[in-house]
Order: structure tokens, then C-alpha cells, then sequence
């Protein structure tokens, strides 16, 4: 048995000529590869201009931008029909947005200003009815998500028009691989419903077909999270580096991105999905905006939180009162945006979640 | 941390954190990881390490936390803020898969890099990295001082077996009189 201690400044040393020698190099700087980085006053001044902006909105400012490039050549395409009233609704709609779903305590005309309610009840309800749910008799093997999305910056012109979801399946493996397929799915009906989870979409030819890597992802992650809503918290928090760990509508909408990201990768027990409910109980800003029927036409509640850094969204998740399990998100654009042709309030995305289950 | 520490911390180590980025990111990306991971640092400046030794190492690792959210966002390119565009993020995915090219100078080197697992390559990533010492770094993968020697030692041995396998020479000691 080797007792004495490696050598460590010898050792990286030695690894770093190894690596070298192997050819892969250590000392790669920025122009090397053609990019520049901002000097340090440029980015000073230039975080000194954004103060007032907080993590999540800074991160999301190219997103934006992408965005709103967008949504201009929507409109220069003329598919932009600006202050068009649809004969489904009372919403006032622009570009081809998805009618804003109905909510028990906030109507589509007005979910930019509907306060909603206390959620503390319903999300105790949710929280109880999955602690009661039955623990799904297989727990192992490939997490299969089938999930129904849509986006308004749709990878087609036509996408958007028609409003064209994109069918999404995902299978993440044991080993951290994942496969990604997408297709499209059925335009979606004048009152934004009418989502399957079967249906001609198994036909039609995938968009997308992408693969990761074993090791990609952690596929124990969401198996591995504590169901203490505390330790849970805590455990997000970590996970996603939320910056604002006080309570808050910061901390709350980061929370509620972590929980977006679980239901679309992985599969959620219902034990997590109680603790989720548990923890969403004691976070600040979420409101109950009440029964609705969701992009599947499932019974729903919604749980809705606005981030104050980003008051120009509010985002929804819906969950199945009866089992406590998420059944989507949606993201709403409720106050303008500056740039952004769209008219509040209007659908920015949403996402049906159709299935989630182990297969072999 | 004062301004002219912020600016002083970002000239030492901005092409450092653009290094460590670009073992798992693309260049845009690795550019996107600097400005992130320094505006993070701005955010939190007034809570930031007491020891200035620490800033190194207290930096890196968020680096290291915006590196990982960058793959987790490229991997479920329809997560959350749905503003991205998508083939944007496609194109993204597309150049995560030629790292290597940009690692590596030569074919060999390469094929050397794409056996590594992603945790040997952020061990190497770490390792590239100057200014921080043994004790920051095992903190930084969570391995004790001694398990984060062990592992670099046998990181350095593999590296070596593996370009012998690409050469088809023989695993020659690499350690060039460094003791």
C-alpha cells in the first residue's frame, strides 16, 4: 500500500505537461478563438447601467432581444394583425397568439390585473391529494415526458400563423442520456384546447431529433431530491444558484423555474410533488387564480406568480387538484415590454404536460 | 469588494473562467459564462469573500455553476423563459459537440479529449486554472485535498496511456523532470 501523500503542485504539474503533450491545451485565450471579452470599464459601466436589473431578468435580456427580432418579422411578414378581436373570446389579440385560457378568479380579459387569491389552501390540497397518491408500481428504468408546447418565437413562420404546437418527447436514460424528438402537432382549436396525447402527430415526421451523451444529466436527480419542503428548498435553491435566497418573489420565481425543469425532464413522484406543493406554501407572491381547463381540456387549478423583477409576465402552473400532479405552465405577457410588438395581455408560451412515466 | 478590486479581480481572471468554459461550452457561450459569471460577482460584491486568496476559487465556482446552467438550458432548449430562440439553441448544441476542436490542437489530441468523461475534463479544466491552490480547488469538486491529488494523478496516467493508444507509441513518462 502506497501511505504517502501525492504530491499535489507536482501533480498538476505533471498533468498539465501530460495534457499538453497529448495536445490538448491549456493556455487558450479569448482571441485565440476569435472572441473578445469586454474590457473591465466597459463592463463595469455597462453593470453600473443595468443595476436595477436583477439575475434572472439579466439572463433573459438576449433571450429578448431574440425575440423581439421575432416578433418584427412576424409583423413584416403581415401576419401581425394588431387590435384584431378573435370571435372565440373577448381577448384582444395581435400576432397569432393562443386565446388566454379562463381562470376561476381571473377571467382572459383580465388576467393582467386579477389579483387571484390566497393559494395556501389549494396548495395544502394538492400537497395532500398527491401524498395520497399510490406511488406508481414502476420507479426505475427510462423517464419517458411527453409534453405539448408552444412558444411564440415557433420555428416557422407557419408555426405561429396557424398555431402549431410542438409535440415533445423526451426518454432519459439511467445512464444520463437523453433522446429528444419533437414533431408537430395539431393547430390548436379557436379556444386554445384540444391538445391529445395520442393523436396524428405520431405521424408526422420529427422536426427535432437530438441525443445527449451518457452523463448529461443526473437521471437520480429528481429520485434523489428530499421531500422535507424545507430541505427542498434548500436543495433547489443550490440546484438552480438562486441569487435572491430570502423570501421574495425573486426567490419564488426561481423556484418555480426548478420546478418547471423537473417536470420536463424527469419523472416526479408524487412524494416530491408534495413536498413541492408543501414549499410553494410558505413562498412569497404565488396567488390561486382558480379552476380552469387546461391546453389538454383537463380540469386544472392555477397557481400564478408575477417576479417583481419581470412584472411584465405572469407565469401559471397548472396542477390536477385530484392527484396534486403538475399538468403544465403558462407564460403570459400582461404589461407592454419595450420592443416587443406584442400586445399584453397575449401567451408567450405554454407547455401540456401529456405523459410522464417510466418505460423499459 | 471596491470597484478597482472588481476590476483588478476581472483582468486576472476573465480569460481564466473563459479557459475553464470553453472545456464544455462553444466560444460564444464561454463569453456568455464571463460576463454572467461577472455580473454575478458585481451583484454580490458586498458579500463576497473577507479573504481576498478566496476570490479565486469563490469565483470559479460560480463560473462553474453558470457553465452547468448553460448545458442544462442547451439540453432542454424549451425550458422556462421561452424566449430562446430555437434554432439558435440548435445551432448552440451543435458546437457543444466540437469542443474538441477547440481544446484540442491537433487529431490526436482530439481523440485524447473525447475519451475523457465530463468529469475527468472538468477535472482537467480545474487543473488548468493557475491561481487556485489545492485545498480551493478539492473544495470546488467537493473531494477532500488528498482525493483531489489521488484523482489528478490518475487523470495524468490515463491522459498518457490514451495519447499512446492515439500515436500507437508506447506510454512514456510525461513528467519531464518536473520532480
Amino acid at each position: 500500500m502506497n501511505s504517502i501523500p501525492p504530491d499535489w503542485d507536482f501533480e498538476v504539474r505533471a498533468l498539465r505537461a501530460a495534457a499538453e503533450q497529448a495536445g490538448i491545451q491549456g493556455s487558450i485565450r479569448p482571441s485565440d478563438v476569435g472572441v473578445e471579452l469586454e474590457s473591465a470599464d466597459e463592463l463595469i459601466t455597462r453593470l453600473k447601467a443595468a443595476n436595477s436589473l436583477r439575475d434572472e431578468l439579466t439572463q433573459r435580456r438576449s433571450r429578448r432581444r431574440r425575440l423581439v427580432l421575432i416578433a418584427s418579422s412576424v409583423a413584416a411578414a403581415g401576419v401581425l394583425v394588431t387590435g384584431v378581436i378573435q370571435p372565440w373570446g373577448s381577448t384582444p389579440v395581435q400576432a397569432a397568439t393562443p386565446a388566454v385560457l379562463d381562470y376561476q378568479f381571473a377571467a382572459a380579459d383580465t388576467i393582467s390585473i386579477a389579483p387571484g387569491k390566497s393559494p395556501a389552501n389549494a396548495l395544502q390540497r394538492l400537497s395532500d391529494a398527491a401524498q395520497n397518491l399510490r406511488t406508481p408500481s414502476k420507479t426505475i428504468g427510462t423517464q419517458y415526458v411527453l409534453t405539448d408546447n408552444w412558444y411564440a418565437n415557433s420555428d416557422t413562420e407557419t408555426e405561429r400563423a396557424a398555431l402549431i404546437p410542438q409535440i415533445t418527447e423526451t426518454w432519459l436514460t439511467p445512464d444520463g442520456s437523453r433522446r429528444l424528438v419533437e414533431r408537430r402537432g395539431q393547430p390548436i382549436a379557436p379556444d386554445g384546447r384540444g391538445l391529445a396525447a395520442d393523436g396524428p402527430w405520431n405521424e408526422q415526421p420529427a422536426t427535432a431529433d437530438e441525443a445527449e451523451p451518457a452523463g448529461f444529466f443526473d437521471a437520480d436527480l429528481a429520485a434523489s431530491l428530499p421531500t422535507d419542503p424545507d430541505a427542498l428548498r434548500n436543495e433547489l435553491m443550490e440546484l438552480a444558484d438562486c441569487l435572491e435566497t430570502d423570501p421574495g418573489t425573486s426567490r419564488s420565481f426561481c423556484l418555480y423555474r426548478q420546478i418547471l425543469m423537473l417536470h420536463e425532464i424527469y419523472v416526479v413522484s408524487p412524494q416530491l410533488d408534495a413536498a413541492i406543493w408543501e414549499m410553494l406554501r410558505d413562498e412569497q407572491g404565488f396567488r390561486l387564480l382558480g379552476k380552469v381547463k387546461d391546453r389538454a381540456g383537463r380540469v386544472g387549478v392555477g397557481i400564478s406568480i408575477i417576479d417583481d423583477a419581470s412584472p411584465e409576465f405572469r407565469q401559471v402552473l397548472i396542477a390536477d387538484p385530484k392527484t396534486g400532479r403538475l399538468l403544465g405552465s403558462e407564460q403570459i405577457l400582461i404589461a407592454p415590454v419595450e420592443g416587443n410588438v406584442l400586445e399584453a395581455p397575449a401567451i408567450m408560451s405554454f407547455t401540456a404536460i401529456l405523459e410522464s412515466k417510466y418505460i423499459d | 469588494m471596491g470597484e478597482q478590486e472588481f476590476a483588478e479581480i476581472y483582468g486576472r481572471l476573465c480569460d481564466s473562467v473563459f479557459r475553464f468554459a470553453l472545456g464544455r461550452l462553444s466560444p460564444d457561450q464561454a463569453k456568455d459564462v464571463v460576463s454572467d459569471t461577472f455580473e454575478v460577482v458585481w451583484r454580490k460584491r458586498d458579500a463576497c469573500p473577507a479573504d481576498h486568496s478566496e476570490w479565486p476559487a469563490w469565483i470559479i465556482g460560480i463560473a462553474r455553476n453558470k457553465v452547468m446552467q448553460e448545458i442544462d438550458r442547451g439540453m432542454r432548449k424549451h425550458h422556462d423563459a421561452r424566449f430562446i430562440e430555437d434554432q439558435s439553441m440548435t445551432a448552440e448544441l451543435v458546437v457543444m459537440s466540437d469542443v474538441a476542436e477547440v481544446v484540442a490542437d491537433s487529431a490526436s489530441g482530439r481523440w485524447v479529449w473525447n475519451q475523457l468523461t465530463p468529469a475527468e475534463r472538468e477535472l482537467l479544466d480545474i487543473a488548468f486554472i493557475d491561481r487556485l491552490d489545492r485545498d480551493q480547488a478539492a473544495k470546488l469538486l467537493g473531494l477532500t485535498p488528498s482525493a483531489y491529488a489521488t484523482r489528478l494523478s490518475r487523470l495524468r496516467q490515463r491522459i498518457v496511456r490514451l495519447d499512446a493508444d492515439s500515436t500507437g507509441g508506447s506510454a512514456t513518462d510525461t513528467t519531464g523532470g518536473l520532480r
